[in-house]
C-alpha cells in the first residue's frame, strides 16, 4: 500500500471531480449475460433449426441417460442382477432388504425422466416460433417429441404404479405442483400423447426430421418410420394399462394397434427396434452395465439358472447361455449384509467377448412386440394365438422345445401366464426390469426369492420426497391416499 | 495385511475398497496446488481545505488482487485401485485465474464548530468492484504408464470451463457525530448499490445505519468506564453470478450429435439481494480500574427477501429452483469477561471468558418446506430441511416406523450448538507461565454419515455387541436416530508451559534482552458423547446451514510445538 498525500493543487482536484462525474459511465454494461451456457429462453424466444435440433439431440440423450440405472435398480428389486460394488449402501440394501426410500434409491428413477419431459416441453414450445422450419418439418418435431415425453412418462408409471403420477406438469417451477393422477390416467394421458404424435408424423408427409438421429434410431428415423415405433409404445402401453385395471378393452387396443408397429415373425428380426446408444467418446455416456468378467460392480444373479428351463438336448435355455457366463473375479472384499456370492455375469452388453461400453441398450424390439401380442391374446382370450407366440420365443429365442397344444390347453390360466412371463423375463433379461415389473402386474411378488436372510422385495418404488414435500405431505407420500 | 513394498512392490491388500494399498496410493499418486498471488493498491488523499473549523479531505483509492491457481491431479494406472478401472490411470489439469479490481472516491469533511469536545464528520463518496473468474479443466483416463499429461490417455473427457464476472457501483453518505469530550458518539448513514447480478441491474438497493453509544466514566467507581451503545443497520447480500439465468446443458453428446438439455437449476430472472436488518445494543463495562471487562451484547438480525435455493419437485424438471422470499430471525448474546483474578509481584492469574448463544427461526416461508443443497443423504440418515417455525438448520429424519410400514418423520434438533462458552486461565509465576483454553460447547447435532458407513456395512468396532446390532440394525430398516448425533463437547483446545529467560541468560545465549521459551500442546483433551473423531467436522466446509455433515473425515491432528522467542 503506497499512500501519497499531495498539497491542494487545482489540477488535481478538477481531476478527482471529473473522475467522480465520468465515474458512473465508467464502470462500463452492467448487463452481463452468462456466456458459459446457452440459456433457455433465448431457446423459447430467439428458435432456429440449428438450436432446435441441438435441443432435439439432448432429448434424444436425455431419455438414454437414465436407462443403466433403471436396468440395474429395477433388475435388483426382481433378483435379475445386483450392484455389488459396495460404496452405496441403499444401493443392494433398499433393493434386497427394504423398506424403499423416498429420497435414494427407491426415490431414483423419476427426476431424469423429468428433466427430459421439461427439455421436451420446451422444445415442443419452441419450434412453433422457429422462421426456418416448414409447416412438415415442425408436425414431425411435434411428433417427435411426444412420443419421446410418451417414453419417458411410461418409465415413470412402470415403477410408481398405482401411486399414479403429475402428468400436467408443463407450467412454470414456480408455480402450484401439479395434481397425481391414477395409474390409469397416466396411461391414458401415455396413449394421448402417442396418438398426437401420430397425427403430426402423418401430417409431416414425406418431410425428413430437422434435426439428426442417432444410429440406434436407423431405421426408425422418418416420421413414417417412427411411427412403427410411435405405436409399438402404443401397444405397450395397452398392455401395461390392461393389468392395471383396464383389462379386456385395453388387451383389445393393443392387438389393434400392434399391426402398425415392426412386428414380425422372421426370427433373425427378434432384435429389430430403435435403441438408446452409448459411447466412450468425449461428452458421451459409455454403457455402465458393460462391467468386465473381473469388474467388480455389476453381478447376474444366479436364481437366473435356477429357474430356467432345459433344452432338449439337457442343456440351459439358449438364453441363459447367450447372456450370462461365470464371473472370472469374484469379489475379493465382501458385504456382510449380502451373503450373495457375485459368481455370474451379464454378456449382454459384450462385443466379441469384450465388455463393450458402446453397446446400445434396445427399447423396444420385434421379440417383446411378439411377446406383448401373446399376452393381449392370452388376456383376450384367444389361448391358440398365444401358444403361437409363445413358441415362436422357446423354440427361436431359447431353443427349448414347443408346448404342444394339448399340453397348453390342459394348464391352469396361472401357468399360462406364468410360462408367459417365463418368456417375457428370459427374452427381456437385464435389458427393462421385466420380472420385477410382471411380478407386480400380476399381483406374483412373492414368486421373487428375497435372497438374503431377512430380505423384502418391493412392491413400487415410492414418491420422491420433494414431491410430498411440495404439496405438504408426509413422508412416503401417497398423493393418491393408496 | 501386509502394506509394506517388498522390492519397491506394493503388495496388493485383499480386503481394503476395490483392492487399494493406502501405502501405495500415498506414495504413487499426486495432488499438486501452485498458487501465484498479487495484491497491491494505492491511496490518493487531497487535502482540499484545511481551515480552523473545517478539514475537508478527498480520497481516491484502488486496489486489485490477482491470482492464479494450478492443480494437477494424478492416479497412475498401476495403482490396484486404478487397474481394476476399465481405463486405468486418471490425470487432471486444472486452471483458474481471478481478477478482482475496485476503486472508491470519497469525500470527507470534518466540521468542529467549538473546540475538540464536539465534532462532525460527513463523508459520501462512490464505490466500484469488478471481480472476474476464469476457470477450465481437463481430464484424461486410460493413461500411459509413467506419463501424467492429459494428452497421454485413452479418453480425453470431463472438460470443463466457467468464467464469471460481476461488477458493483455503490454511492453513501454518512454523518458522524462526537460530542461531550467523546462521551457521544452517534453516526447515521445511507448506502445505494446497484449490481449486474440483481435481475434488474439499473436498481439501486438502498441500506441505512444508525447507531449511538455513550460512556459514562467512573460510574463504576474510579478509573472505571461504563458505556452502552445500541446501532440497527440494513444490508444487503447478493445473489451469485448467474442466479439469474436457466442455463441450458450444452456439451451433451448422443450418437457424434452435440445436444443442450434444460439445466437442473430454475434461475430467478428478478432476482434481488436479500436484506439483512440488524439490532444490536448491549454495554462494555471495565470496573475496578479496568482490572475486570464485561462486554455484552444482544442482538436480533431479521432477514427479509430471503435468496433461496429451493428444491422443487422433482416433476418440475428441475433440481433447483432460485427464489426470493421469506424471512429469517436470527437472535442471541454474545459476552466477553476479563478478570485479573491476581495481581502480585511473583504471581498473577488471568482469567478471559467468551459466551455465545444464537437462535434461529424461520418466520416466513414462500411455500412448502424444502430441502436446502447438500442436505444430506436421506431420511434414513437425517437430513437438513428448511421449514417455516423451525430452525434454519433443523434436521429431521426417520425416528420409527408405523404400523403401516411407513416412517414416522420428525423433527430431531438444530446443527446450531446452545451455547459456547470459552474459558482461558493465564498464570504466571515468577519467570514461569502457563496458559489454558477450554472449550465448551452445549448442544448442537451433526449427522455422522461416518457412523452409517461402518453400521450398514457391518464393519463397527462393536458391530457384533448388543449395542452394535441394534444401530445396524436401524441402518437396515432406515432409522436415523442413531445418526443424527449430539455434538455436545468439551474441549481442551490449547496448553502452554514456558519461561521467560533472565536477561543475563537471555543476554549470553542469545545475545537478546527477551527471550522465551515454550511448549504449546493443541487438541490434548476431548470429553464427549459423540462417535467419531471430531465432533465439529463438517464435510462441505463452512456452511450457512448445511453444516456438521461428518463424511469420512480426516481426524484432527494434535500438536506440540517447541518456541523459541527472542526479541532483539
Amino acid at each position: 500500500m503506497t499512500r501519497i498525500v499531495h498539497r491542494a493543487t487545482p489540477a488535481l482536484v478538477v481531476a478527482l471531480a471529473l473522475g467522480a462525474a465520468i465515474s458512473v459511465g465508467a464502470c462500463g454494461g452492467f448487463d452481463i449475460t452468462n456466456t458459459n451456457q446457452p440459456t433457455q429462453t433465448d431457446l423459447e424466444s430467439h428458435p432456429t433449426r440449428s438450436k432446435l435440433a441441438a435441443a432435439a439431440t439432448g432429448i434424444f440423450a436425455g431419455a438414454r441417460g437414465d436407462i443403466t440405472g433403471f436396468i440395474w435398480q429395477v433388475g435388483s428389486m426382481g433378483r435379475e442382477g445386483i450392484n455389488l460394488s459396495g460404496n452405496n449402501q441403499p444401493d443392494y440394501q433398499e433393493p434386497y432388504f427394504g423398506p424403499l426410500s423416498s429420497t435414494q434409491f427407491g426415490g431414483s428413477e423419476w427426476a431424469g425422466r423429468f428433466a427430459n419431459i421439461r427439455s421436451i416441453n420446451v422444445y415442443l414450445d419452441a419450434a412453433p416460433k422457429a422462421p426456418d422450419l416448414t409447416a412438415e418439418e415442425l408436425a414431425a418435431s411435434r411428433g417427435f417429441g411426444k412420443t419421446m415425453e410418451a417414453l419417458a412418462f411410461m418409465y415413470v408409471i412402470e415403477t410408481r404404479a398405482n401411486l399414479g403420477a403429475p402428468v400436467d406438469v408443463d407450467r412454470p417451477p414456480t408455480a402450484p405442483p401439479p395434481p397425481f393422477v391414477s395409474e390409469d390416467s397416466v396411461y391414458g394421458f401415455i396413449v394421448g400423447l402417442l396418438d398426437d404424435a401420430q397425427t403430426s408424423l402423418q401430417a409431416a408427409g414425406g418431410a425428413s426430421f430437422p434435426f439428426p438421429t442417432p444410429p440406434g434410431f436407423s431405421g426408425f428415423d422418418q416420421p413414417s418410420t417412427l411411427l412403427l415405433f410411435n405405436r409399438a409404445l402404443r401397444a405397450k402401453a395397452e398392455v401395461l394399462r390392461a393389468t392395471a385395471g383396464c383389462g379386456q378393452p385395453c388387451f383389445a387396443a393393443a392387438l389393434a394397434t400392434l399391426p402398425s408397429t415392426f412386428i414380425s415373425m422372421d426370427a433373425s428380426a427378434l432384435a429389430t427396434g430403435p435403441q438408446f446408444d452409448f459411447s466412450t467418446a468425449s461428452g458421451d455416456l459409455s454403457n455402465a452395465l458393460a462391467d468386465p468378467l473381473d469388474g467388480t460392480t455389476f453381478f447376474a444373479d444366479t436364481f437366473v439358472i435356477v429357474h430356467a428351463q432345459h433344452q432338449a438336448g439337457g442343456a440351459l435355455d439358449a438364453r441363459v447361455l447367450a447372456k450370462t457366463t461365470r464371473a472370472t473375479r469374484v469379489p475379493t472384499w465382501s458385504i456382510p449384509a449380502v451373503p450373495l456370492p457375485g459368481a455370474l455375469k451379464y454378456t449382454i452388453y459384450f462385443s466379441g467377448g469384450q465388455p463393450d461400453p458402446n453397446a446400445p441398450v434396445p427399447i423396444i424390439r420385434d421379440e417383446e412386440l411378439i411377446l406383448l401380442r401373446a399376452e393381449a391374446e392370452l388376456g383376450a382370450g384367444n389361448q391358440g394365438g398365444a401358444l403361437t407366440d409363445i413358441n415362436f420365443i422357446r423354440t427361436n429365442s431359447g431353443r427349448l422345445p414347443a408346448i404342444s397344444s394339448g399340453t397348453w390347453n390342459g394348464m391352469s390360466v396361472a401357468d399360462r401366464i406364468g410360462e408367459l412371463l417365463y418368456e417375457r423375463w428370459y427374452s427381456l433379461m437385464w435389458e427393462q426390469g421385466t420380472r420385477w415389473i410382471d411380478a407386480r402386474r400380476y399381483n406374483l411378488l412373492n414368486t421373487i426369492e428375497l435372497g438374503v436372510p431377512g430380505g423384502q422385495v418391493p412392491s413400487r418404488m415410492p414418491v420422491p420426497q420433494d414431491e410430498c414435500s411440495a404439496r405438504n405431505l408426509p413422508t412416503n407420500c401417497s398423493p393418491l391416499g393408496t | 495385511m501386509p502394506l509394506v513394498p517388498v522390492n519397491g512392490v506394493y503388495p496388493q491388500p485383499a480386503f481394503t475398497y476395490q483392492n487399494a494399498n493406502p501405502l501405495q496410493t500415498i506414495a504413487l499418486a499426486s495432488n499438486a496446488e501452485t498458487v501465484n498471488r498479487f495484491t497491491g493498491g494505492a491511496t490518493l488523499t487531497y487535502q482540499a481545505l484545511q481551515g480552523e473549523k473545517n478539514d475537508l479531505k478527498l480520497v481516491g483509492a484502488a486496489g486489485a488482487d490477482l491470482f492464479n491457481q494450478k492443480n494437477m491431479v494424478y492416479a497412475p494406472p498401476d495403482l490396484y485401485f486404478e487397474a481394476t478401472q476399465q481405463y486405468p490411470g486418471v490425470s487432471t489439469l486444472g486452471n483458474a485465474d481471478s481478477r478482482y479490481v475496485n476503486w472508491n472516491l470519497n469525500a470527507i469533511d470534518v466540521f468542529t464548530p467549538s473546540g475538540p469536545s464536539m465534532s462532525f464528520t460527513t463523508s459520501a463518496g462512490l464505490q466500484y468492484e469488478d471481480r472476474q473468474l476464469a476457470q477450465a479443466r481437463g481430464t484424461a483416463i486410460g493413461l500411459l504408464e509413467g506419463q501424467s499429461n492429459i494428452d497421454q490417455g485413452a479418453i480425453f473427457g470431463q472438460p470443463f470451463e466457467l468464467n464469471t464476472r460481476e461488477k458493483t457501483f455503490a454511492m453513501y453518505g454518512q454523518e458522524q457525530l462526537k460530542a461531550f469530550d467523546e462521551r457521544l458518539l452517534a453516526e447515521v448513514g445511507l448506502r445505494a448499490e446497484r449490481s449486474s447480478v440483481f435481475g434488474n441491474t439499473n436498481q439501486y438497493f438502498i441500506y441505512p445505519k444508525l447507531s449511538a453509544a455513550y460512556r459514562f466514566p467512573n460510574l463504576l467507581g474510579d478509573g472505571s468506564d461504563f458505556k452502552v451503545r445500541g446501532a440497527y443497520g440494513e444490508t444487503g447480500n447478493q445473489p451469485l453470478f448467474g442466479q439469474k439465468f436457466t442455463t441450458l446443458v450444452g456439451g451433451v453428446n448422443i450418437g457424434g450429435n452435440v445436444g443442450t438439455q434444460v439445466g437442473s437449476v430454475a434461475g430467478a430472472p428478478n432476482i434481488e439481494p436479500e436484506r439483512v436488518k440488524e439490532f444490536e445494543t448491549g454495554f462494555d463495562a471495565s470496573p475496578f480500574h479496568g482490572r475486570a471487562t464485561l462486554d455484552f451484547t444482544w442482538y436480533v438480525r431479521h432477514t427479509t427477501n430471503l435468496l433461496l435455493a429451493r428444491t422443487p419437485p422433482s416433476s418440475s424438471g428441475y433440481g433447483e429452483l432460485i427464489t426470493n422470499g421469506g424471512e429469517l430471525r436470527n437472535s442471541g448474546i454474545e459476552m466477553t469477561l476479563g478478570v485479573a483474578a491476581v495481581q502480585q509481584r511473583d504471581f498473577s492469574w488471568t482469567i478471559h471468558s467468551t459466551f455465545a448463544r444464537t437462535r434461529s427461526l424461520v418466520q416466513q416461508l414462500p411455500g412448502t418446506g424444502f430441502s436446502p443443497p447438500t442436505a444430506g443423504f436421506g431420511l434414513a440418515f437425517g437430513e437438513f430441511f428448511v421449514q417455516q417455525g423451525r430452525p434454519i438448520d433443523q434436521i429431521i429424519g426417520q425416528t420409527s416406523i408405523n404400523p403401516d410400514g411407513s416412517f414416522n418423520v420428525t423433527y430431531m434438533g438444530h446443527a446450531s450448538p446452545n451455547f459456547d462458552w470459552t474459558i482461558g486461565n493465564d498464570f504466571t509465576y515468577k519467570r514461569f507461565f502457563l496458559t489454558s483454553l477450554w472449550d465448551w460447547q452445549s448442544g448442537g447435532l451433526a449427522q455422522n454419515q461416518t457412523l452409517t458407513l461402518y453400521d450398514c456395512n457391518l464393519l463397527a468396532p462393536d458391530n457384533g455387541t448388543p449395542a452394535g446390532l441394534a444401530r445396524a440394525n436401524n441402518c437396515f430398516d432406515g432409522i436415523a436416530t442413531p445418526y443424527v448425533q449430539s455434538t455436545s463437547f468439551l474441549k481442551l483446545r490449547e496448553v502452554s508451559v514456558g519461561y521467560t529467560l533472565s536477561d543475563k541468560l537471555a543476554r549470553m545465549f542469545f545475545g537478546s534482552s527477551q527471550v522465551r521459551v515454550e511448549v504449546t500442546g493443541r487438541n490434548l483433551l476431548i470429553f464427549t458423547n459423540y462417535w467419531g473423531y471430531d465432533p465439529e467436522s463438517s464435510n462441505y466446509g463452512q456452511q450457512a446451514v448445511t453444516r456438521n455433515v461428518d463424511l469420512g473425515p480426516y481426524p484432527p491432528s494434535r500438536t506440540f510445538m517447541f518456541t523459541i522467542t527472542a526479541g532483539f
